[in-house]
C-alpha cells in the first residue's frame, strides 16, 4: 500500500535540505564523529529590522545553547563591533547531540534563534530582525576539533612579519623599476603540505606560508585565535621546518597535522592529495623547475574537514567555506600591516563546489562570498577568486526544459533520473523554475522505479511546503519541496541511499525514477527562459569511503556517443538533458 | 559455477635432473586467483617417471636380502567405519567421502503443471522454486541495466569469483595457510552447494539475460547452465551460513564474532550482486540461490551435529520488480520479496564424517599453543 503524505510548511528560516538533514535524512548524513557533537555549524542571512539598536523581544529559552563565532573579518578595524555583512557564520551548541531523538528542524529553528539572543552577540545583531533571520545548517565539528573559547570570538594571533621580507620590501623602495610586489595567495583545499619545500623561499630555509588554519585538526587547548582545529603561523611552521624539515611524514605528526577528529585516516599522511597539487600550481617554487624565486608571493592555507566532501547536499561545508573566507581576508589584513603594503592584493583559490543551485549568483553562500569579495575590493585592494569549473562537464547532471517540450507533452514533462545500487548517500536534485515566471498552476510528482506515485505537490501557491516520501512499509524515504528562494521558485527532491550503511534505515529502490512538471490550463506557459535542474554532486573523489555513486539524468533522447564512436561532446538536439550547463554552482556570481 | 574450474591439473612431474636425481613429484597444478586450492585435486598420487621407477627396482633387488632373514610382526588394523580414518585419506578422496554423505538424503520432486520443483532432503521438503515467468524475466532487465553501471568499479571482483572466491573469505575471517581444516570446510560446503543448485537450475531451465536481451552483454563468459538460481549465490550464502556459525562457537578465535558474520552476510550478498554487474543473472536467481545455499548450510551445520541446528521451509515465487537485498534476505519470510514459509523447520540426523570435519575446522591453530 502506498503512503502519500499531506504537505506541512516549513520551518521559518530554514531551507529543505535542513529539514532533511536534521529530519528523516539525519540516519544517513552524518559520520560518527559529527553524530556525537553538539556543535552545530550554521550561517545566518541577517535581514534589516525596522527598529534601531538591539533585539531584545527574545531571550533565550534554552540556557545550554550558545554561540560562538569564527574569526571574523572587519572591513573597519577602529570599529571592531561593527559587522556590515548580510551573512554571519557562527557555531552553535545545542542542548542536545546533533543526532539526537529530539532533534528536528523546529528544534533547530528554536536552537539557532536562542543561539542569536545571546546577549553578547547583539552588537553584530544591531537593527537586526532575528525572527526573520534565514539560515543554513551544515555538519557539525568534532568535540574534538573544537574550542569552547571563554570569549565570543577567538583572539588575535601572535604574528610578527618576515624580517627579510621586510629587508626586500625596502630594498625594492630604492629600485628606480620596482616590480617585487608581495602578493597574498590563499588555498583553500584538503590535505595542504604547508611545510613543503616548494613553498620556501629560493634558500629552502623559510617558509612562505605565513598562516594556515587546519579547521577540523584536534585543537590546541593552548591556542584561542581560532575556534576550532588548529592554527600555524609563520614562525611555527619555520620552527618544525628547522627541526623536521628532511622529513615531512616526521614534521607533520610532531605538528599535530596528522591528528584527525573526523574518524579519516589522515589526508596529509597520503602519497599526494589535492591540495598539495593545488597549492603547488598556484604558489609552489621549485628551483628543478627553473623558476623565479617566488619570496614575495606570500601565503594563506585553509583545510577544510574532509566530511565535507561526503556530505551529497552540499549545504554541509557553507559556514566552514565562509569563516575561511574570514579567516583569509582578516590574515591578509595582518599581512599587509605587517609589510605595510597599500591595496594588498589578495587571490584565493578553493576548489570546492555545487553541482546544484540557482546559477544565478544568488545561492546563500555564492552571495555570501560575493558580499565579502566587494566588500574588500572596495575598502582594502585587489581581490581575486578562482574556482573550479565544476567535476560534472559533460555529464547528464543538467536539465533544461523549454516550453516547447510542454507544448508537445500535453502539459507535462517527465524528467527521468536513474539513482544508483548500492549507494550509501542520499541523493538531491533540484528544479528551479524561471524568476520570470509565476509557477501558479505547475505540479511537481515523484514516481519510483515501479511507477508508483512517491509524492506530489503544487509549485506556485506562495507557500514553502514540504512533503515526505514513504515507501511500501510507510518508511520515510525522501522528501520532496518547494520553496522560494530569493524570488526563484525550487523543487528539490530527496532520497535515501539505496544501501544505507545502517541496513535498518529504509532505503530507496534503485532505478530509474520520474519527476513530472505538470501544469494545467491556467498557468501561464514559460518565456524565454527554461525550467532547469541540476543534480548535486554524489562521488567519493577523494576515496574516503562514503559509498557515494553519482545519479544521473537518463535521457534516451540524448546522443552519449558519435557514429564513430567517441564520446559526443555536444548536446543533442531536442534532448532534455545538457551536457553545457554544469558549471560549478558557487561560480555565476 | 564450475567445480573443478579452479582445482587446476595435477601439474607435471618434475625434470629428471642430472644421472642420480630421482625428480619431483610436481605440484598440484596452479588455482589462479580464486578457487578450491589443493582440496579436490589434493593428495593425488604421484606420478613416477621411468627412471624412478627402474631405480626403485634395483634398490628393491638390492637390499631386500638383508629383511627376510628377520621376524615377520602381525599388522595393526584400523578401526572399522571410523571418521578418524579421514585424516589417512587424500584430499580428493575425503571429498568423495563427504559428497555421497551429503548427497544420499538429497532428493526433489517436479510438478510440471505449476513449473515448480521441491527440493528435500532425508525426505522433508526444504524448498520450493517455481520457474519465474517471461514477464518476470523481462522485468528483472531493468535490473541487469542498473548494475550495468558499476561495471567499471567491480571487474576485478568478477573476475577474480569467476570461480570459488576462497581469499575473499579468507580475508574476512583471517585464514592463514595453517587453517587446511577451516579451508576444508568451506570448500565443501561450495561444492555441495554447487551440486545441490544445479538440479532446479537442470529442471527449471531458466534463460540466461544474454539470451533473452542484446543488450546485456556479459563481460565474463555465460556459464553453460541455467540462470535461476544463481550458483554463486548458491554457494556463497551456503559458506557465509556455515562460516556464521563456526565464527560464533569459537569465542576465543574470533571474538568479534558478531563483526564477522555482518560481513560474511554481506560478502555473500557482494559476491551474488556481482554476477548482476557481469550480466549473467538477474536478481531473482540471487534469490532462488540463497534460499537454497542457506538451507544447504543449515544442513551442512546439522551434519556436523552443531547443537540444535535445523533447517528451515522456504518457498519463493520470484518478483520481476525487485531486487535483491542481502538485508531483506536474512530476514527469513518476506512476502514483498515472494518468500514464504514452507512449514517448520525440521532436524537433519548428524553424520560422523561432516563431524569429524567440524572437529578438525575448530582445532585449526589459531593462537599459540593450540586450539579454541
Amino acid at each position: 500500500m502506498t503512503r502519500t503524505s499531506p504537505s506541512t510548511e516549513m520551518p521559518g528560516g530554514l531551507g529543505p535540505y535542513e529539514v532533511w538533514n536534521f529530519g528523516a535524512g539525519k540516519h544517513y548524513v552524518f559520520s560518527a564523529a559529527q553524530k556525537s557533537s553538539r556543535y552545530l555549524t550554521a550561517l545566518a542571512e541577517l535581514k534589516p529590522a525596522t527598529r534601531t539598536g538591539p533585539d531584545t523581544s527574545r531571550t533565550a529559552a534554552d540556557p545550554l545553547v550558545r554561540v560562538w563565532l569564527p574569526t571574523l573579518w572587519k572591513s573597519d578595524k577602529a570599529n571592531p563591533d561593527l559587522f556590515e555583512p548580510k551573512y554571519i557564520p557562527f557555531i552553535l551548541r545545542g542542548s542536545e547531540k546533533s543526532q539526537g531523538a529530539v532533534v528536528n528542524a523546529d528544534k533547530l529553528r528554536s536552537w539557532l534563534l536562542d543561539g542569536l539572543a545571546q546577549e553578547n552577540l547583539q552588537p553584530f545583531l544591531n537593527s537586526v530582525d532575528i525572527e526573520q533571520s534565514r539560515f543554513r545548517v551544515g555538519l557539525p565539528i568534532a568535540e574534538a576539533a573544537m574550542k569552547e573559547l571563554g570569549t565570543l570570538e577567538p583572539t588575535d594571533p601572535k604574528w610578527q612579519p618576515a624580517t627579510r621580507i621586510l629587508e626586500r620590501i625596502e630594498a625594492e623602495k630604492h629600485n628606480p623599476e620596482p616590480r617585487k610586489r608581495v602578493t597574498i595567495f590563499a588555498i583553500i583545499d584538503d590535505g595542504l603540505p604547508f611545510a613543503h619545500r616548494n613553498f620556501r623561499d629560493a634558500s629552502g630555509e623559510r617558509t612562505r606560508v605565513e598562516f594556515c588554519w587546519l579547521q577540523s585538526a584536534k585543537a590546541d587547548s593552548g591556542q584561542t585565535s581560532v575556534l576550532f582545529g588548529r592554527e600555524y603561523l609563520r614562525a611555527e611552521i619555520q620552527d618544525y621546518v628547522a627541526r623536521y624539515g628532511d622529513d615531512e611524514d616526521v614534521l607533520y605528526h610532531k605538528a599535530g597535522a596528522t591528528q584527525d577528529t573526523e574518524g579519516l585516516a589522515s589526508m596529509i599522511e597520503r602519497h599526494t592529495t589535492h591540495g598539495a597539487h593545488v597549492m603547488d600550481l598556484a604558489t609552489g617554487y621549485s628551483a628543478e623547475r627553473e623558476e623565479e624565486p617566488a619570496e614575495e608571493i606570500r601565503i594563506i592555507g585553509v583545510q577544510l574537514p574532509n566530511l565535507v566532501t561526503m556530505d551529497t547536499s552540499g549545504v554541509g561545508k557553507d559556514m566552514y567555506l565562509l569563516s575561511a573566507f574570514h579567516y583569509i581576508f582578516d590574515r591578509a589584513d595582518r599581512i599587509a600591516d605587517g609589510y605595510g603594503i597599500d591595496r594588498p592584493r589578495l587571490v584565493i583559490n578553493f576548489s570546492y563546489g555545487y553541482f546544484g543551485g540557482s546559477h544565478d549568483g544568488k545561492l546563500d553562500i555564492e552571495a555570501a562570498l560575493s558580499e565579502l569579495v566587494d566588500l574588500r575590493r572596495a575598502t582594502r585592494g585587489p581581490t581575486a577568486l578562482v574556482l573550479p569549473a565544476g567535476n560534472s562537464f559533460l555529464d547528464c547532471m543538467h536539465v533544461a526544459v523549454p516550453e516547447e517540450k510542454f507544448r508537445s507533452g500535453g502539459g507535462e514533462v517527465a524528467i527521468r533520473w536513474r539513482l544508483q545500487p548500492a549507494d550509501r548517500t542520499p541523493n538531491f536534485v533540484e528544479i528551479w523554475f524561471p524568476t520570470d515566471l509565476n509557477p501558479l498552476g505547475y505540479m511537481a510528482e515523484v514516481s519510483d522505479p515501479r511507477e508508483i506515485p512517491r509524492g506530489s505537490l503544487p509549485v506556485g501557491d506562495n507557500t514553502d511546503r514540504i512533503c515526505t516520501l514513504f515507501d511500501d512499509n510507510g518508511n520515510p524515504i525522501g522528501q520532496l519541496s518547494v520553496d522560494e528562494h530569493k524570488g526563484h521558485c525550487r523543487v528539490l527532491v530527496v532520497t535515501a541511499p539505496s544501501e544505507p550503511g545502517d541496513e535498518n534505515y529504509p532505503r530507496v529502490e534503485a532505478g530509474r525514477w520520474t519527476i513530472v512538471i505538470r501544469r494545467d490550463g491556467s498557468a501561464a506557459p514559460l518565456g524565454d527562459e527554461p525550467i532547469c535542474c541540476w543534480i548535486q554532486r554524489d562521488t567519493d573523489p577523494a576515496d574516503l569511503r562514503s559509498g557515494a555513486r553519482q545519479s544521473y539524468f537518463d535521457d534516451l533522447d540524448d546522443e552519449r556517443y558519435n557514429l564513430d564512436g567517441s564520446l559526443r561532446e555536444l548536446d543533442t538536439d531536442d534532448a532534455l538533458v545538457h551536457l553545457f550547463g554544469n558549471l560549478n554552482g558557487l561560480a555565476t556570481a | 559455477m564450475s567445480i573443478m574450474g579452479g582445482t587446476g591439473g595435477t601439474g607435471g612431474t618434475g625434470g629428471t635432473g642430472g644421472t642420480g636425481g630421482t625428480g619431483g613429484t610436481g605440484g598440484t597444478g596452479g588455482t589462479g586467483i580464486a578457487g578450491l586450492g589443493s582440496f579436490l585435486g589434493g593428495g593425488a598420487d604421484p606420478v613416477y617417471d621411468p627412471i624412478l621407477v627402474q631405480g626403485l627396482q634395483i634398490t628393491e633387488q638390492a637390499i631386500t636380502h638383508v629383511a627376510t632373514k628377520l621376524p615377520a610382526r602381525e599388522a595393526v588394523e584400523l578401526d572399522f567405519s571410523s571418521p578418524q580414518n579421514l585424516e589417512l585419506w587424500a584430499d580428493w578422496v575425503r571429498a568423495s567421502v563427504y559428497i555421497p554423505a551429503f548427497l544420499k538424503d538429497l532428493d526433489w520432486e517436479i510438478s510440471p503443471g505449476s513449473k515448480s520443483i521441491t527440493m528435500r532432503y532425508a525426505n522433508e521438503s526444504f524448498a520450493e522454486l517455481y520457474r519465474p515467468s517471461k514477464q518476470t524475466l523481462t522485468g528483472q532487465l531493468e535490473f541487469l541495466r542498473q548494475y550495468l553501471d558499476q561495471r567499471p568499479d567491480r571487474t576485478p571482483e568478477v573476475i577474480s569469483q569467476l570461480s570459488f572466491p576462497a581469499p575473499y573469505f579468507a580475508m574476512v575471517l583471517g585464514l592463514q595457510t595453517c587453517n587446511r581444516w577451516t579451508f576444508e570446510l568451506m570448500s565443501i560446503t561450495q561444492v555441495l552447494a554447487s551440486h545441490v543448485t544445479m538440479v532446479p537450475k537442470h529442471h527449471l531451465a531458466v534463460r540466461r539475460a544474454c539470451h533473452i536481451d542484446a543488450t546485456v552483454m556479459p563481460i565474463i563468459p555465460t556459464p553453460a547452465h541455467g540462470s535461476f538460481p544463481s550458483g554463486h549465490s548458491t554457494e556463497a550464502h551456503a559458506v557465509a551460513t556455515v562460516m556464521s556459525a563456526f565464527v560464533e562457537r569459537q569465542p576465543q578465535r574470533f571474538p568479534d564474532f558478531e563483526r564477522r558474520q555482518a560481513l560474511l552476510h554481506k560478502l555473500a550478498e557482494r559476491i551474488a550482486v556481482n554476477r548482476t554487474v557481469a550480466g549473467v543473472h538477474f536478481p531473482i536467481d540471487t534469490w532462488a540461490g540463497a534460499i537454497i545455499g542457506r538451507a544447504v548450510g543449515q544442513i551442512i551445520l546439522a551434519k556436523c551435529g552443531i547443537g540444535s541446528r535445523t533447517v528451515d521451509r522456504y518457498s519463493y515465487t520470484a518478483k520481476g520488480d525487485r531486487d535483491f537485498y542481502g538485508h531483506e534476505f536474512w530476514k527469513g519470510v518476506n512476502e514483498p520479496f515472494g518468500v514464504t514459509t514452507g512449514g517448520d523447520s525440521f532436524a537433519v540426523a548428524p553424520s560422523p564424517e561432516f563431524q569429524w570435519l567440524w572437529g578438525k575446522a575448530v582445532s585449526d591453530a589459531h593462537v599459540p599453543g593450540g586450539a579454541a
